[in-house]
């Protein structure tokens, strides 16, 4: 294989067998779907695991990166794991910054995929093309800090990347991730809970940059790609270092504003405005407890934000204070307590479980309590208790164990399926679906349950970038998200973090995709490779029983009316999701043949 | 008959619009402080000056674009293509 920023080298791992085999990649599958992303749902599909259990050995865990991961292209230090989410039932990828991304690059592999499970915990270590098992039965029950702490004391911590699972992906909590450096996650979809199911409890990567970053195919393109990229963030309005609002005061520059739009889900949705939302945003956290501002390998922007509570119970120093993390478990709880919320987060990150998905199963049990259904007392904003029963949760204790199952799972155990906010079991985002109306398309089709990171159509609708949309509108939205989605779709199968796109436009992926693998491709081919993921997730999704009644919000979206600067809005779901199918030309959710074809995905595989 | 679009393009300075419209072979006829007008063998467009609105901590740039064709398909070709150019998707 002649492509560029490929090592063409991943590792399959098979933990039942404990056998490691090597393989090249496919040249075919990497022109159609390019890396991350894009090959992790194909590799899925291939091996038809539509219907397999999340938590059985025949799931497939794998760990992916994109042919810009670990080279000089500007916020391309990422990577994705992609399975069958044990939450949603779905195909999901989850991304995670950091270094560990470009070190796996350099330390000789493209992707390691796992399959199998093993008789013991283990971990892997990979360093200059190979790769190895090794005991982790002293690392098991232990939680992330520790575990990095303990890989680092016996490789050494210089060039040496860890990522790991915390106790919550031990005990099969349905929302655990994985986390690397401490406290960056791939925290959605609970494929932290597949790798304890498969007792995998950690990945060791030892790679140096020098001499190990991947060779760009078109040498002198990719020196001006590089730069393209580079003026493109620094002189973008939002990007640039230290000037635009993301880099000063990263995701959560939101918090105020969405809140003023009226479209804060807040108190388990039951309205969209909350009085504690400035206290726990970007501006109030920079002002008072930020202490510094971390990066991501080849990143300008550094939109970390990390945070310290120097004194009192909650004393805790934290990396990523970010606008999810600080919503789920603050105004969607009923509190601004931005000490305890910084020191849940951190919990969090030690546990290895998912920031909003927990704040989704705080806000349950708090509205079922509200209304009778159950008898664990858990109150609005009562941070102390909601510290305890993380415990209780990720150590599946009493009511704990309920909530481990997720959101969507605990409400029905407690008699009343509607009150989890949840599309395809996922927790939604912190942006309400009836005061932004082309997000909440957004959640339903998301292939991965709610998320808002499938289509960012936020952007459009509240800071009307590139171009001003009613966030109320109806019409239109279909076709706009649309094109949110393929565009995404395309970077995190590069695997370039979403940021850049505030600023990069699909040329410059283009550009930068063309000077690294040295296939020349524009704009349009950009769009296109983006609408073939998109598709060969749906697929994969109704192989595995997903259908148009599965592309749904909570009722209260569609029935309870909004409050703020969006009173008396609801949710118009199925005007817009009718010109959604039309313009993906999809029928009731199902990707037809024809479609298929079109897009030239096969599909008489593992099918 | 002539067929036209006004779009209003935030987030993207005059000066990338500007390279745009000449990428996608746009030719500069005449310009003042206040627009810049280009023409191609099948649309003409202007550029207005620049504006910055404040949102997100951020200055924001404003510019209002217009495209005129006689030829509708001509005046939907070139909007698509322009406004993959001009797409940022965010995150
Ligand atoms: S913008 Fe933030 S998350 Fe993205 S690469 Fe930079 S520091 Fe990492």
């Amino acid at each position: 294989m002649n492509l560029g920023g490929y090592k063409n080298h991943e590792a399959w791992v098979d933990l039942s067998k404990g056998t490691i085999t090597y393989r090249q990649l496919n040249e075919e599958d990497l022109r159609n779907y390019v890396g991350a992303r894009g090959l992790g749902v194909k590799y899925m599909v291939d091996h038809g695991v539509y219907n397999v259990d999340a938590f059985s050995p025949d799931n497939i865990l794998a760990v992916m990166t994109g042919p810009l991961t670990g080279t000089r292209i500007h916020m391309s230090g990422r990577l994705c794991t992609v399975t069958r989410s044990p939450l949603t039932g779905t195909v999901t990828d989850s991304h995670m910054g950091g270094w560990t991304a470009a070190r796996l690059k350099w330390a000789g592999f493209d992707n390691l995929i796992f399959t199998g499970k093993s008789d013991k915990p283990v971990y892997l270590y990979v360093e200059d093309g190979k790769a190895e098992l090794k005991d982790a039965t002293a690392l098991w029950g232990k939680g992330v800090r520790p575990t990095v702490k303990a890989l680092e004391d016996l490789y050494g911590s210089k060039d040496t990347s860890v990522m790991a699972i915390g106790q919550g992906g031990e005990n099969l909590i349905r929302f655990a991730g994985w986390m690397n450096e401490d406290d960056r996650a791939s925290g959605r979809g609970g494929t932290g809970a597949v790798a304890g199911s498969k007792n995998l409890k950690a990945i060791v990567i030892k790679g140096t940059q020098r001499g190990n970053m991947p060779e760009p195919a078109l040498p002198d393109k990719y020196k001006t790609a590089v730069k393209a990229g580079l003026k493109a963030i620094n002189e973008g309005a939002l990007t640039a270092p230290n000037k635009g609002g993301l880099s000063v005061y990263g995701t959560n520059v939101l918090m105020n504003i969405i809140n003023e739009s009226g479209a804060l889900p807040t108190r388990n949705s039951q309205t969209t405005v909350s009085e504690h939302a400035e206290a726990v945003s970007g501006e109030t956290i920079r002002e008072e407890i930020l202490v510094s501002e971390p990066t991501c390998h080849a990143c300008p922007v550094a939109c970390k934000k990390e945070v310290e509570v120097t004194e009192g119970k909650y004393k805790v120093k934290v990396e990523s204070f970010e606008f999810e993390s600080a919503w789920a478990l603050g105004p969607n709880c009923g509190t601004g307590n931005k000490e305890a919320v910084a020191y849940m987060i951190d919990r969090c990150n030690e546990y290895g479980i998912d920031t909003i998905e927990l704040g989704h199963v705080f806000s349950v049990a708090m509205e079922a309590y509200e209304k009778g259904l159950i008898q664990e007392r858990l109150d609005w904003g009562d941070v102390d208790r909601m510290i305890e029963w993380i415990d209780k949760i990720v150590h599946r204790q009493g009511i704990g164990d309920l909530l481990a199952e997720g959101p969507g799972n605990a409400a029905k155990s407690f008699g009343d399926g509607s009150l989890a906010m949840v599309s395809k079991n996922q927790g939604i985002p912190a942006y309400d679906p009836r005061g932004i109306q082309g997000i909440g398309l957004g959640y339903a089709t998301s292939n991965r349950g709610a998320c808002h990171l499938r289509g960012y159509s936020v952007s459009a609708e509240i800071a009307g970038l590139p171009e001003p949309v009613d966030r109320l509108a109806v019409e239109g939205k279909g076709t706009l998200l649309k094109i949110f989605q393929d565009l995404h779709a395309f970077s995190d199968s590069l695997d370039i973090c979403k940021f850049s796109a505030f600023s990069e436009n699909a040329d410059l992926y283009a550009e930068q995709y063309t000077a690294v693998v040295g296939i020349e491709l524009d704009a349009d081919d950009v769009m296109k490779i983006g609408e073939r993921v998109y598709n060969i997730e749906r697929y994969f999704n109704n192989k595995a029983g997903f259908v148009g009644k599965d592309d749904s919000l909570p009722a209260r979206f569609l029935e309870e009316k909004a409050g703020g600067n969006s009173k008396g809005e609801v949710s118009h779901l199925p005007e817009m999701l009718k010109e959604y199918y039309d313009v993906r030309g999809w029928k009731d959710g199902i990707v037809p043949a024809e479609k298929l074809k079109e897009l030239n995905i096969e599909t008489n595989v593992g099918a | 008959m002539e067929y036209k679009e006004k779009l209003e393009i935030r987030g993207i300075s005059r000066d990338e619009l500007f390279k745009y419209v000449q990428e996608l072979g746009g030719e500069r006829l005449s310009s003042n402080s206040d627009m810049i007008l280009f023409q191609s063998d099948k649309w003409s467009c202007t550029l207005s000056s620049e504006e910055t609105f404040y949102f997100m901590h951020s200055d924001i740039p404003i510019v209002h674009v217009s495209f005129h064709s006689s030829n509708e398909d001509a005046l939907r070709d070139i909007l698509r293509k322009f406004r993959l150019k001009t797409f940022r998707a965010g995150g």
